[in-house]
């Protein structure tokens, strides 16, 4: 169970770091063509996972 | 105490106009929306769509009804309170408006009708095209506004004479330096706005125990649709920034809070200041050190530009430009932030089950309208002391109007649109609350207008028979 939550915990904070480099390259800290890229990459990203099933209910 | 006429016209006119605007970006938003969905029963049949439509449908012509009747004041305002800048820009800016009238008549108000109460009488597909002209016309109307709202940021393709702006290039007046930004930037504002509402009216549900198919798939398309405009509308955002530097240097200064001709090196990024205009310095400032440098420059250590590189006189206030741009920036970065978390749940499979990420939704659900009058405020107070940039100063524009009468008719907007915003919440949150009806299995939609108009046909045919 602990590990389970250190593992959430971890994932979560990659989640987080991914986010913000996404944030500072589209917002054009790196350039235009960097911001282009990582505008479709994040796109093309979002895409595949909205492609995940999802849980209906909460797992008892 | 003694009114001051300008004041009063001003404020008038930024009340009514701040109060508008939150009805056609909605309507804008959940127009683009109802189009999706529409076309999403239509490919698949399934009649879930079908109930989002019709759900989404009844909040979206509330909206729309008090946007066209909040927006007919503004008109008048012009030519009220503003004479002097109808009298000098009216050859420019007047067919602009004028054409989005005829837009909004003609494509939206036409359909419109097809679209509230046509489903069971013309085909889906007549339906569909009905709503996607809906969608068309709100799009063509915010193009026309956004043209002519450009063109007084920065104007193009006129010369003055004898105090009157001459056309003397369309292409150039329509298409100005920061329309093409300033377009896509409003329209996905509105659309993130449609996002957010959808989302979070579905969150709710879903919180509740209520209606959760609907829910579920609510949630689901809000979240995709807005983690998807977020991100294009950073990069939008990044753009027109640099276009507004460039054009109106003394907004953008005046929105990153620096006073002296160059800012510090490293810049840092202010989230709080106390400005004061008169001394042109700040009594207080909180920022991120670095941060303003990176993202402004795009560097390690670059400067930024100050407000004092503009003379007094041509400056905007400080305060409001600011936090303008604060409220718009800081709710973007939380919007991104929640596309991130969704993205991050829907990759363990637990969008619709992580009740902290429901109850932010809901909280969220109104941010989009926020962040775009936060937006307008920098737009609109960037621009001062100037009506026109650069060409005629607000004060000038100013109608001889005794300031006693501009008072009286804004008390009577204020109570009056007192009403409208109680009758708009309260019948919103009513339909939200009462949820939506269930849909039928199949289409109810005829499949043609024959059979509709079929049973008129008949009975005239037998009156004229003298049946």
């Amino acid at each position: 169970m602990k590990q389970k939550n250190i593992g959430a915990i971890v994932g979560a904070i990659i989640a987080a770091l991914v986010g913000v480099t996404f944030f500072f390259v589209i917002i054009g800290v790196f350039g235009l063509p960097a911001s282009m890229i990582a505008l479709a990459a994040f796109i093309a990203l979002a895409l595949f996972v909205f492609r995940r099933p999802q849980a209906e209910r909460r797992q008892p | 105490m003694k009114l001051d006429a300008a004041i009063l016209a001003r404020t008038q006119f930024a009340f009514t106009v701040s109060f508008h605007i939150i009805f056609p970006t909605i309507s804008i938003g959940l127009a683009m929306f109802l189009a999706v969905i529409e076309g999403l029963w239509l490919k698949t049949k399934d009649p879930l769509y079908l109930q989002i439509y019709r759900f989404w449908l009844g909040i979206f012509a509330m909206a729309f009804g008090v946007g066209v009747v909040t927006g007919i004041v503004l008109s008048f305002e012009f030519g009220l309170g503003f004479a002097r800048f109808g009298q000098f820009a009216g050859p420019a800016i007047g067919p602009m408006i004028a054409l989005e009238v005829l837009t909004s008549f003609f494509l939206e108000a036409g359909f419109l009708g097809i679209m509230l109460f046509g489903l069971n009488r013309v085909g889906p597909r007549l339906h569909f095209f009905a709503t996607c002209m809906v969608t068309l016309g709100t799009l063509m109307s915010a193009s026309w506004i956004l043209s002519a709202n450009s063109w007084m940021q920065t104007p193009a393709g006129i010369v003055v004479e004898n105090g009157h702006a001459v056309v003397t290039d369309w292409l150039k007046v329509i298409v100005n330096p920061s329309w093409l930004y300033r377009l896509p930037h409003m329209l996905i504002a509105a659309y993130i706005t449609g996002s957010f509402l959808v989302a979070g009216v579905g969150a709710w549900y879903l919180l509740r125990g209520e209606h959760e198919e609907f829910g579920r798939r609510t949630v689901s398309l809000g979240t995709a649709f807005a983690t998807v405009l977020i991100a294009g509308q950073v990069f939008i955002g990044d753009m027109l920034y640099g276009t507004m530097l460039k054009h109106q240097p003394s907004k953008m200064q005046a929105a990153e809070g620096f006073w002296e001709k160059e800012s510090p090196s490293p810049a840092p990024y202010y989230w709080i200041i106390v400005p004061d205009q008169k001394d042109q310095r700040n009594r207080f400032a909180l920022g991120t050190p670095y941060l303003g440098s990176i993202w402004l420059t795009h560097s390690l250590n670059g400067r930024v530009e100050g407000l004092k590189n503009t003379p007094p006189d041509r400056q905007p206030m400080m305060g409001m430009v600011f936090y303008g741009f604060r409220v718009m920036y800081g709710i973007a970065i939380l919007m991104f932030g929640v596309g991130i978390a969704s993205l991050w749940l829907r990759w363990q499979g637990k969008l619709f089950t992580t009740r902290w990420f429901l109850r932010t939704l809901v909280i969220m659900a109104p941010s989009g309208i926020f962040a775009t009058l936060g937006g307008w405020y920098l737009a609109e107070t960037g621009r001062q002391p100037w009506v026109i940039y650069g060409l005629m100063r607000t004060i000038d524009a100013i109608s001889p109007v005794p300031a006693g009468a501009l008072l009286s008719t804004l008390i009577a907007f204020v109570c009056v649109y007192a009403v409208f915003m109680t009758a708009f919440l309260v019948f919103s949150l009513r339909m939200i609350r009462r949820g939506p009806k269930e849909a039928p299995a199949e289409a109810e939609a005829s499949g043609s207008l024959k059979p509709a108009l079929k049973s008129l046909m008949m009975n005239a045919a037998n009156q004229l028979a003298g049946k």
